[in-house]
């Protein structure tokens, strides 16, 4: 695969991964509802057109440059995640060294492309959901954290390759059982989804969306979705063996398996989003400084344990 | 910024119509009602709206919030009054009894979008500048003061321990997707904490019988788990509330299940808006269990003299805490409450209060 083609494959998976994570919304949301799930496969990109062709709308005295970046950071952050995951046993788009720790980059500049969102409109509600965000956005990073070292001490290396290597034998979602359901906690916190939506919530009539429309809503909600894809992508790499497929299979096969596994968190991502309520801010914070923290040190303290014997 | 391609018109003009409502007296029901048509797509800010459904009668002191939240709306943009009467200077506005279906008007006004509506308001600020203090905005020395209108903090302490923080007034509503039609509360907020709350407008009474169904309580409940990030729970409870006044069965208890599998309960902090109610004590978690409940105790709604404070209830309380109260009691409650505490000739005419519609900043 030369660059550009690689290049335009991800942006494709890109679009794709967004439309498949909407489709998989409305299916959640009928099967919870117990309606009729309607129109499904055009859903998505009729609502999507529908913001595409509306006007775009500013707010008195924005902070003009961060109103205007913020959503394009917020899905370049997302690509940037695709273009670490390791889509065969050959290498990723960007192979590097310590791509787990340019993933945790990601982490915390999402973070910050969501306070921008918010701080940027000069209106209340975005603005509430913007400090909140953070408020929540810290511990939950830390959590993740704790959970990605642990998932490269048996690779004993920082390099996502390495990582999927090391699970040949068993995955990291057996060997650290409290892995991939902390680290699917923060998916739901870097996506904006339910039990963890506390940037653009019901109780802020949209937060930091609240005050956004037209081709720009576009932008954020695509980078909503895409950051779904990309944490699930990333999700699958660290806990499910990645491109690691049947001993049957060929090394060819990998973008397959990889794609699969892809979907299977995606799923589960879209089905906690639906089902889990989201408590306040302040209990949140309780449960995470005092439980979720206490708990992936716990799992980090267990791997470093089995990786010295 | 506006992108012009055929197809992706056509395309558009095939999403769900997506309306905002402003909600008056009497109409809630019938608005939650309508949204649960697929054609409908009913969105929580003005800002992702196409249309503006004003349902139910307005009380003249909420008319410029309305015409604040109508300027909100980016165009093109059309507006349906439902069951109210449209302001005088509106040239053919659409105009629709409120025992009459609004979906096919509401389809209607989509396809004849590009003939848009023009603001109702001049695009100035509602607070002049000068004039006002030594800074001219207002308030004390460079701090406090609406400049232009809009709220500025100024330093007050912080009600839990004392500590001095910036603290800006707002107003909130009357106009908010999971709010009670009509209430408009004066909040002081330090951070995303309510230090002071003040009822400025009542929400509206509702003039039907006092007595409250299973389909109304499901509704409620539907509210609140709106606010636990449970879109979709609280769809089902509208679905059920629908089906319930069409006088089919409903398994509440399956329903009731399936909340709590959610963590709805967890989630809700014990003794959050904890008050006794009518003679009887509970909190937010009885509250909606209650509502849950078969209907066993539906009598017991009637109306007596002992009201909690609703402004004493949220002090203190952050901002999801504090909606989540509010959305705690039943239309009819939260009336009688927030009567007895509205204060006469205060705020109506407040410079302070400006016209603040749904969202503050936003023209």
């Amino acid at each position: 695969l030369n660059a550009a083609t690689a290049v335009v494959a991800t942006l494709l998976l890109m679009l794709g991964g967004a439309w498949l994570v909407a489709v998989f919304d409305r299916i959640a949301a009928a099967l919870v509802a117990r309606r009729p799930i309607g129109s499904l496969w055009l859903a998505p990109l009729q609502s999507g057109a529908s913001l595409l062709v509306g006007r775009a709308n500013r707010t008195e005295h924005p902070d003009g440059l961060n109103w205007a970046l913020a959503p394009a950071l917020y899905l370049v952050l997302a690509f940037v995640g695709v273009a670490l995951v390791p889509f065969s046993t050959r290498g990723a788009l960007v192979d590097i060294p310590a791509g787990i720790v340019l993933w945790g980059a990601v982490e915390s500049l999402t973070v910050v492309a969501v306070f921008l969102h918010g701080w940027s409109a000069n209106a209340l509600f975005p603005l509430l959901g913007a400090y909140r965000y953070v408020a929540i956005g810290l511990p939950i990073m830390l959590v993740s954290m704790f959970v990605l070292i642990a998932a490269a001490l048996p690779a004993q290396s920082l390099a996502l390759g390495a990582i999927v290597q090391s699970q040949a034998g068993l995955w990291n979602v057996v060997r650290q059982p409290l892995g991939l359901p902390l680290f699917l906690l923060l998916g739901l916190s870097l996506t904006l989804r339910g039990p963890f939506n506390y940037a653009d919530s019901a109780d802020l009539a949209g937060g930091t969306d609240a005050e956004r429309s037209g081709p720009p809503r576009a932008v954020w909600q695509w980078a909503r979705l895409s950051m779904a894809v990309s944490f699930s992508a990333m999700a699958a790499t660290v806990f499910l063996g990645g491109p690691l497929g049947p001993a049957w299979g060929t090394a060819e096969l990998g973008p397959l398996w990889l794609t699969l596994k892809t979907i299977v968190v995606l799923a589960l991502l879209v089905a906690a989003s639906h089902l889990l309520a989201r408590m306040p801010p302040s209990r949140m914070l309780t449960l995470l400084w005092t439980v979720l923290l206490p708990l992936s040190f716990v799992g980090l303290v267990a791997a470093g344990i089995e990786a010295a014997s | 910024v506006a992108i012009a391609w055929p197809w992706l018109d056509r395309l558009a003009a095939t999403a769900p119509v997506a309306v905002f409502a402003a909600v008056g007296r009497d109409a809630i029901e019938r608005v939650e009602d309508l949204s649960l048509d697929a054609r409908i797509a009913w969105v929580a800010s003005p800002r992702h709206a196409d249309v503006l459904l004003v349902a139910g009668e307005m009380r003249s002191e909420d008319a410029p919030a309305l015409r604040a939240v109508h300027d909100q709306i980016p165009a093109p943009r059309k507006t349906l009054w439902w069951g109210t009467a449209p302001f005088q200077e509106l040239v053919s506005p659409t105009v629709l009894p409120l025992a009459d279906e609004a979906l096919a008007p509401i389809l209607n006004l989509h396809t004849s979008l590009s003939n848009s509506e023009p603001n109702w308001l001049p695009d100035a600020p509602p607070n002049p500048w000068q004039g006002l203090g030594p800074n001219g905005q207002g308030g004390k020395g460079m701090m406090g003061g609406v400049p232009y209108g809009r709220p500025m903090a100024m330093t007050d302490d912080d009600g839990r321990d004392g500590l001095p923080l910036d603290q800006t007034t707002v107003q909130i509503g009357p106009f908010l997707q999971t709010w009670p039609a009509g209430l408009v509360l004066e909040l002081a907020l330090q951070g995303d904490v309510v230090q002071h709350a003040r009822v400025v407008h009542p929400p509206h009474g509702p003039t039907k019988d006092i007595f409250e169904g299973v389909s109304s309580r499901l509704r409620s409940a539907a509210r609140l788990l709106r606010l636990l990030e449970l879109g979709s729970l609280a769809e089902r409870c509208r679905w059920a509330a629908a089906a319930h006044d069409r006088r089919q069965a409903v398994d509440i208890v399956a329903l009731r299940t399936a909340i709590r599998r959610s963590g709805a309960f967890a989630a809700l902090p014990a003794g959050l808006g904890a008050c006794r109610l009518d003679g009887a004590p509970g909190d937010i978690r009885s509250r909606l269990l209650a509502w849950l409940g078969d209907g066993a105790d539906l009598s017991k709604e009637a109306a007596t003299d002992l009201k909690p404070k609703l402004s004493r209830l949220l002090t203190g309380l952050e901002w999801h805490e504090a909606w989540l109260v509010i959305n705690s009691f039943t239309p009819q409650q939260l009336h009688g409450m927030a009567l007895c505490e509205k204060a006469p000739a205060e705020g109506d005419d407040d410079p302070s209060s400006g016209t603040h519609p749904a969202m503050e900043h936003a023209h």
